[in-house]
């Protein structure tokens, strides 16, 4: 197995009385996306923070290819804050040729990896305009290729769709996959569900600064088990569900329903599906794994009800 | 890479951004203007000063040899040949009731050159016009020549002016004076302007979020020290700008002004000019010492200050009310004005000269204005370089946290904890 390039050891992070981490252990592998999930607030930004060395943990230990947290793994990290901007009234090039110089950059390998990365984003054309020339999204595609300039080794990317139309959202996701087959590790926080089942290898859920569920998606999908029912008919199916209250009506459509089973049901699916050709036609029949979203928010309200 | 380059890159980064903009080279060519026309009415209106002589009781002439009819001297002028009043009068200008006395004796006929004694200053072209007039004739009464013969003896006429304190004419007190007002003026205006980008720059920053992108690819202190010092470097970069602007067009203006003011009889000889001139570009050379040195003392300490409101603040809004307030101190100096001229050995005077914070205005001011013992700037230099060090210590710990604090102005407690915090 390959040896991970982060291992982390009951990180946790206190803010004067308030704690933003608690005991959060994981390790990342070369060449994965990881999806860093959870509602607002949970503390993703600060674990973010911490793996790109900006902010220390207040207490537990974080390992870079083995080894404790240095200056050098610094220059391995390509970290695109949540909140993140550029220099307004100064050039494009001017700019991502200051960080690369940051990023410890020769003078030619700077000005290659500008005119790389911004060919790479469709956006050569902007190397002498201004920022506050250019769109939102242009300016993201700019952050972005700030970040990607000295190709990390871990790239730590918070919210990096925000801003982004749902081409460029693509374009992004593409890029991805192809940074992930050049060995890059990538963590990927995102509100965005779909993108989650779409590129990540795996997900760290945190709820309240504790990780509440991490792991391959597929292997968490599969865990979570089959308890989705999507139904195809002809007919009124209204009859049938007021005699099954335990179902959950997940969505409904002229002739589709969507259903949560919930396990143990006290009813039995040979008896709901006997009543269902009672009443209905039915065009297909089909048990459906949880998406992400059905999870996170399973685990997100699981999580807030215990004390 | 080391810390050092880092900061190197920080610093030419904001030294280029700063450099690129418009303000920068309006205020550099502007501002130069400003003294240069102070200057040139001050050159004018010096000998112009000089010359003023409305009252003239406070002039008397000794005649020591005892044969000039006092019938047609200059009005108000007053006369004697006694002995006694020559001693009275000498009393009186050393208690400054009496401006000039002239004194006549038989060699003022004989080598052509009458002795003037005096506070300050330098006897106007008309008032001394009028005196040749009285000697001619009246040395022509006393020797029975004719009046042709006598100018032509008296042909040349030297006025040697002495001052009762030769080191410094009223020129001299003047231009120094001048100066050093012109230097704290505008060390004041750039140590509070170069204090005022540095916070603007940090909270910039931070209001858009590009300190995040920065604090991944270096560390807090690099990129805090790689700002100070790009933006001291434009400073100093402006300073050597102006300096360069204004011995350009002092050079382009120099001879005019000589060949007018000569003209214009304003000053007696070209030699009184030459004075004049080399006192000034003495005292122009220790200001721009004073200015360099001060500027550099003054903007490290003060950056210490400006750079923690920057990274403490959230936005500009927040950060102006401060920045008005750090910079009172640096203004104090020319509150007290008076003191730090006319009584340098006073306490509050020595005070400002030695409190870091109004050191950087107060010691070239007094410093340039004369009467400023060394030890007085061995000690203002070792407190501003202690609290210096202090300042910046206090600015790095203050930046490190600050720059990821969005929540609004910190409490005094959260402050005390910051600085405990981060080692």
């Amino acid at each position: 197995m390959e040896e991970p390039i982060v291992e982390a050891h009951q990180l946790s992070k206190q803010y004067g009385q308030t704690v933003a981490l608690r005991h959060c252990s994981f390790t990342l592998t070369p060449g994965t996306i990881v999806g860093l999930l959870g509602p607002n607030g949970a503390g993703k930004s600060t674990l973010l923070r911490i793996l790109a060395g900006i902010l220390p943990p207040t207490t537990g230990e974080l390992l870079f290819a083995g080894e404790p947290f240095q200056r050098k793994h610094q220059q391995w990290i390509g970290y695109l804050p949540e909140e993140r901007g550029l220099y307004r009234r100064n050039r494009v090039g001017d700019q991502l040729f200051y960080f690369a110089r940051l990023r410890g950059m020769s003078t030619a390998e700077a000005r290659n990896a500008i005119y790389f990365w911004l060919q790479r984003m469709g956006a050569a054309q902007w190397y002498h305009r201004r920022v506050d020339e250019l769109s939102k999204g242009m300016q993201q595609k700019v952050q972005l290729a700030a970040t990607l300039l000295h190709r990390p080794r871990l790239l730590l990317l918070d919210e990096p769709t925000s801003g982004l139309d749902p081409i460029n959202a693509d374009e992004l996701s593409t890029l991805l996959q192809e940074l992930r087959a050049d060995g890059c590790t990538i963590v990927l926080s995102t509100h965005r569900m779909e993108q989650v089942e779409q590129i990540c290898d795996e997900v760290l859920l945190i709820h309240q600064g504790t990780i509440v569920l991490a792991g391959n998606v597929q292997e968490i999908k599969q865990r979570w088990g089959k308890d989705t029912i999507v139904i195809e008919f002809h007919g009124d199916i209204t009859p049938v569900l007021s005699h099954f209250p335990h179902l959950r009506l997940l969505s409904q459509s002229s002739n589709r329903i969507e259903l949560r089973w919930p396990h143990p049901n006290p009813d039995s699916l040979q008896d709901f599906l006997s009543c269902a050709l009672q009443h209905v036609s039915l065009r297909s029949f089909v048990w459906k794994e949880p998406s992400m979203q059905e999870i996170f928010i399973d685990v997100v309200k699981a999580n807030s009800a215990s004390p | 890479m080391s810390p050092w380059s880092r900061s190197t890159i920080v610093a030419a980064w904001e030294f280029r951004r700063r450099i690129q903009t418009r303000g920068f080279w309006l205020s550099t060519l502007l501002v130069p203007l400003v003294p240069l026309f102070f200057g040139v009415v001050g050159i004018i209106l010096i000998p112009l000063l000089q010359s003023s002589d409305s009252s003239r009781t406070d002039i008397a002439l000794y005649d020591a040899t005892g044969r000039l009819q006092p019938n047609h001297l200059p009005e108000g002028v007053r006369f004697s040949s006694d002995s006694t009043t020559w001693r009275a009068w000498q009393k009186e200008l050393q208690q400054g009731t009496l401006r000039w006395l002239i004194i006549v004796t038989d060699s003022s006929f004989q080598q052509r050159r009458v002795t003037v004694l005096g506070r300050q200053g330098a006897l106007s072209k008309h008032l001394r016009q009028e005196l040749e007039h009285f000697l001619l004739s009246s040395y022509a009464l006393s020797t029975r020549l004719d009046s042709v013969t006598t100018s032509l003896l008296l042909h040349g006429l030297q006025w040697e002016m002495q001052w009762l304190h030769p080191q410094k004419s009223h020129a001299q007190t003047a231009l120094g004076i001048a100066a050093s007002a012109i230097v704290a003026a505008l060390l004041l205006s750039m140590l509070a302007s170069y204090g005022s980008i540095l916070t603007d720059s940090i909270v910039e920053e931070k209001e858009l979020r590009i300190a995040e992108l920065l604090l991944g690819a270096a560390r807090p202190i690099e990129l805090l020290w790689g700002k100070v010092i790009g933006l001291g470097a434009v400073g100093l970069f402006q300073l050597l700008c102006w300096i360069v602007f204004v011995g350009v067009l002092s050079s382009l203006i120099a001879l005019p002004t000589i060949t007018a003011i000569l003209q214009l009889g304003l000053l007696e000889s070209a030699k009184e000019f030459q004075a004049i001139a080399d006192t000034t570009l003495q005292t122009a050379r220790h200001a721009l010492l004073l200015i360099l040195a001060c500027f550099v003392m003054g903007y490290l300490l003060y950056a210490g200050i400006f750079a923690s409101v920057g990274a403490l603040a959230t936005d500009r809004t927040q950060a102006a009310p401060f920045q008005a307030f750090i910079i009172f101190p640096l203004a104090f100096p020319f509150f007290l004005l008076h003191f730090l001229l006319e009584a340098p050995e006073s306490f509050p005077s020595l005070f400002l000269t030695v409190f870091p914070l109004t050191a950087p205005v107060a010691l070239p001011l007094r410093a340039l204005a004369g009467g400023i013992n060394t030890w007085e700037v061995a000690a203002s230099v070792g407190c501003t370089l202690a609290l210096t060090v202090l300042l910046l210590w206090i600015a790095g710990k203050l930046y490190r946290v600050g720059m990821l604090h969005y929540s609004g102005l910190p409490t005094p407690r959260q402050l005390w904890q910051w600085l405990r915090q981060v080692g």
